[in-house]
């Protein structure tokens, strides 16, 4: 397994190589001059040929590209803001953790209400359970989340003033500060996963050995978390991993609308700027997440599904139960 | 009945979400009939309407100035982010009302926009604008008890030219300490405003300060100011208390840095209705320059005060100068277009009525505005004579285009154009870009025929520098014109003598008569309080005499 793990983690170098190069390439053809939006409108011709070649602009692509790299891997040096002059290392580390307590709240939200949704459609199967949950998943993914947003708002801060509108909060009181942002941001994961539970165990439900648990009398609350939902996890957590990944980059428009200053924002915001070390940087440190993420899924797969834990199991141990075999 | 349950279903859910979301109005309906008469304005249709918000300042001007320091805690909602505090910034939220309370500098501009002393004791020249010899006060210290000497803002200076941010600190030739507390200035131009700017951008830090730092000021701050930043969250807060080691007798200072509040928070909201939404809340007390369609909703509301005041900048129409435009060099074409928008349209049409027209390409705010220009005719709307002058002109049924950004307020404005183009048979199209895209092709004057700008700098003459000057760009001025004559006019106000009233009227002229360029529409600023806090005396000033919260009076 520890063998697995360090080969994903190598794998992961090429990845994030790639995406460097990648990305600093797009954003060398985006339209816009950067010396032009730091200096904003009041600067001359001088001023801003200056600025050019302090910002190494004049030079050539491939020379700017090597000294990116170079910074980046063997320096882990992502520059600093272009407008703002701030160190983007330390801006990720003091973003990064709110997109992420973010995510995993919505995560937890979305996760803990569907996948029970979907329990109770599959073993109610066409009845009314089924229908009304059906149409609640339908809803979920049907609602955009800034609509959400706004009703949530007015619900629970205006009229009920229960839990704030905006901002962020230090310590366990500011997780707060993240339940109306999670509700408005996880609709749309908790539909899916609500249909992704009902499709799989529908597919385990009807499995012989479900039937076999059943004739010897388990309970049937057992039978379906024990033996039906085990087996139909592995779908929910693929969904789940995509879910987290994609709310990793930052919910741009639940951090707008609650000021809550998370990678989606600054990255959105580098990019109207042509702020490109930003940007860069902002699309490595969300390469590497999204990379850790997958390797946790699949971490997960082998801690549920014991034959895909024997896949992972070095060669040496194979060889071992093959020989006690 | 499967369908019977869904459509029940539905209805309970839009019922239940239309309640939700209704409602927020009722509170200010009720409340209309007894709205503050003479702070607050209605929407006129397209009558022009009185600006208010002039009356607003002054019956707070009454009130005598106040050094008597309060221990009221005021929370402040504004819609501009700042990542870092560090000193060394770009000019992008250079304007936002917390770094009055961040960083003490030179001068100040208070309320009436005339500069005062703040740190610096005094500052004269002694050739024309060319050269100064500042004198700072002999007692200045930081928060962490560092005493500060002209060495210090020698050094402020050399490292702001050095990184290159603010291409103000590129007119600094050099900058030498001359005493402990004098240093002598020399710059590369001696246009008006110049030293005006310096004054205001220069921040007093502490250089061993600044070097102790790990993050270079990046998240905390050693103070100059009376006030001592106590929490920054990036892009969401930020909170100062006032210090008690200040070095300054308060009667000494300018009103609009008094520290008259003992605690003021500011969350920084960058989405419009969440600032309306934190008013409503009472989690803030106050909103400085709110977006139009947020502000609006709280006139006539009994709990709240609506401050309105003229926009800095204005919205301009600048015609290309490039020889491939029809209106390079076709001045019938010109003011025909002029002739043909009706201003008051654009205030009832782009701003609900809460605007004003304008008298000239720059705003009453800027420094050297005549207000006896608000007498004279501007391109009163005339569409019978803008088809005669129409008819008089060079023009061929050609299609022009109108360059502008993608925001909201430009692209709407250029539509509101085209709309007035094609009343006066003018084929044209709109070229709405990205404003990354827009900067880099604005100068380019081949590249459209008319181009939408919000422009709007300390000064007049910084204005016609950065937007008529020939010399200022690679391709001529800021639409590839190379107009010398008035070039010529233009370099005349630009020295400290030659920025008189008369060499002012001259340039205002010919811009008027060429119709080079045309001063369109004046949206107003929002600012707006609750009742509830108590506020008696709204004080502004700084670089946009915004109304400065820790220097105003509460009762």
């Amino acid at each position: 397994m520890l063998r697995y793990i360090v080969k994903r983690l190598l794998w992961m170098i090429p990845i994030i190589l790639g995406v460097t190069i990648l990305v600093f390439t797009m954003m060398i053809f985006c339209p816009g001059d950067p010396a032009e939006i730091i200096l904003g409108s009041t600067a001359m011709e001088a001023d801003l040929a200056a600025k050019r070649v302090e910002l190494g602009l004049d030079k050539p692509y491939l020379i700017r590209l090597a000294t990116y790299i170079s910074d980046v891997f063997f320096h882990f040096d992502l520059g600093v803001s272009w407008i703002t002059n701030v160190d983007i290392m330390s801006t990720i580390a003091d973003r990064m953790p709110r997109t992420l307590i973010l995510a995993v709240v919505t995560l937890v939200i979305a996760f803990g209400l569907g996948i029970p949704l979907g329990i109770t459609a599959a073993t109610h199967q066409n009845k009314w359970q089924d229908h009304v949950s059906m149409v609640l998943a339908l809803i979920g993914v049907a609602i955009p989340n800034f609509w959400l947003a706004l009703l949530l708002i007015i619900l629970f801060s205006v009229k009920l003033g229960w839990l704030p509108a905006m901002g962020v909060g230090t310590g366990l009181a500011g997780i707060q500060y993240y339940i109306l942002p999670a509700l408005a941001n996880c609709a749309g994961a908790l539909a899916n996963s609500a249909r992704q539970t009902r499709s799989a165990m529908l597919d385990v439900i009807r499995a012989d050995y479900i039937t076999t648990a059943r004739s010897k009398g388990v309970a049937e609350r057992q039978v379906i978390i024990k033996h039906a939902l085990k087996n139909a996890l592995l779908p929910i957590i693929t969904t789940m991993g995509i879910s987290f990944g994609r709310m990793l980059g930052g919910a741009m428009i639940i951090e707008t609308i609650f000021s809550l200053p998370g990678m989606g924002s600054y990255i959105i915001g580098a990019v109207n700027n042509r702020d490109y070390p930003i940007v860069q940087g902002g699309s490595i440190m969300l390469a590497i997440a999204f990379s850790i993420a997958m390797l946790l899924i699949d971490l997960l797969y082998a801690a549920v599904d014991p034959r895909i834990k024997a896949q992972y199991a070095s060669s040496k141990k194979r060889k071992k139960v093959k020989a006690v075999a | 009945m499967r369908k019977k349950v869904l459509a029940l279903l539905l209805c309970a859910a839009m019922t239940a979400s239309v309640l939700t979301g209704c409602g927020g109005k009722a509170d200010n309906a009720g409340s209309t009939a007894g709205g503050e008469s003479g702070t607050t304005q209605e929407a006129s249709g397209t009558e022009q309407a009185e600006p208010a918000g002039e009356s607003a300042v002054q019956e707070t001007a009454q009130v005598e100035p106040s050094t008597t320091l309060s221990d009221k805690e005021v929370n402040i909602g504004y819609g501009t982010v700042i990542d870092s505090l560090t000193p060394f910034r770009a000019n992008v939220a250079n304007d936002s009302p917390y770094f009055v309370q961040l960083y003490e500098t030179l001068g100040v501009l208070d309320g009436n926009r005339e500069m005062q002393p703040y740190a610096a004791k005094s500052w004269e020249t002694s050739d024309d604008g060319f050269t100064y010899t500042i004198e700072i006060w002999d007692t200045i210290s930081d928060s962490a008890g560092n005493k500060i000497t002209a060495a210090d803002i020698v050094w402020f200076i050399e490292e702001s030219k050095a990184r290159a941010l603010k291409p103000i600190f590129a007119k600094v030739d050099s900058v030498t300490q001359t005493g402990d507390y004098t240093l002598e200035l020399k710059l590369t131009d001696n246009k008006f405003g110049t030293i005006d700017t310096i004054l205001m951008d220069v921040f007093v830090v502490s250089k061993a300060a600044f070097e102790a730092s790990s993050d270079e000021f990046g998240s905390s701050v050693v103070s100059t100011s009376p006030y001592v930043c106590t929490e920054f969250t990036a892009s969401a807060s930020i909170s100062f208390e006032r210090r008690d080691d200040y070095w300054q007798d308060i009667e000494n200072l300018p009103e609009c840095v008094r520290p008259l509040q003992k605690k003021v928070n500011y969350k920084l909201i960058t989405e419009a209705s969440q600032l309306g939404i934190a008013l409503e809340t009472g989690e803030i007390d106050m909103a400085i320059n709110i977006a139009t369609e947020t502000g609006s909703q709280f006139v006539d509301n009994d709990n709240f005060v609506v401050d309105l005041s003229d926009g800095r900048s204005g919205w301009q129409v600048f015609f290309s100068g490039a020889d491939t435009s029809p209106a390079a060099n076709d001045v019938k074409l010109r003011q025909a277009i002029c002739y043909g928008i009706d201003a008051q349209g654009l205030i009832a049409g782009l701003c609900s009525g809460y605007a004003t027209q304008m008298w000239d390409v720059c705003s009453p705010f800027t420094v050297g505005f005549n207000e006896n220009w608000k007498n004279e005719s501007y391109y009163d709307y005339d569409l019978e004579k803008a088809k005669a002058l129409l008819a008089e002109s060079d023009y061929n049924g050609e299609t022009l285009t109108i360059l502008s950004s993608s925001s909201a307020t430009a692209s709407r404005l250029a539509q509101l154009l085209q709309n007035y183009l094609v009343a006066m048979d003018i084929k044209c199209e709109v070229n709405s870009v990205d404003m990354a895209l827009y900067t880099s092709i604005r100068l380019d004057g081949t590249q459209y025929d008319m181009v939408i700008n919000t422009v709007g700098e300390y000064s007049l003459a910084d204005n016609w520098s950065i937007r008529f000057d020939p010399a200022a760009y690679a391709t001529g001025d800021a639409t590839s014109r190379h107009d010398y004559d008035l070039a010529e006019l233009i370099y005349k106000t630009w020295t400290l003598d030659g920025f008189t009233e008369e060499n002012i009227n001259e340039v205002h002229e010919y811009l008027k008569e060429s119709a080079i360029a045309y001063g369109l529409v004046n949206p107003q600023l929002f600012t707006v309080w609750s009742k509830a806090s108590g506020l008696s005396k709204a004080v502004t000033g700084a670089r946009r005499n915004y109304i400065v919260p820790s220097a105003c009076q509460f009762e």
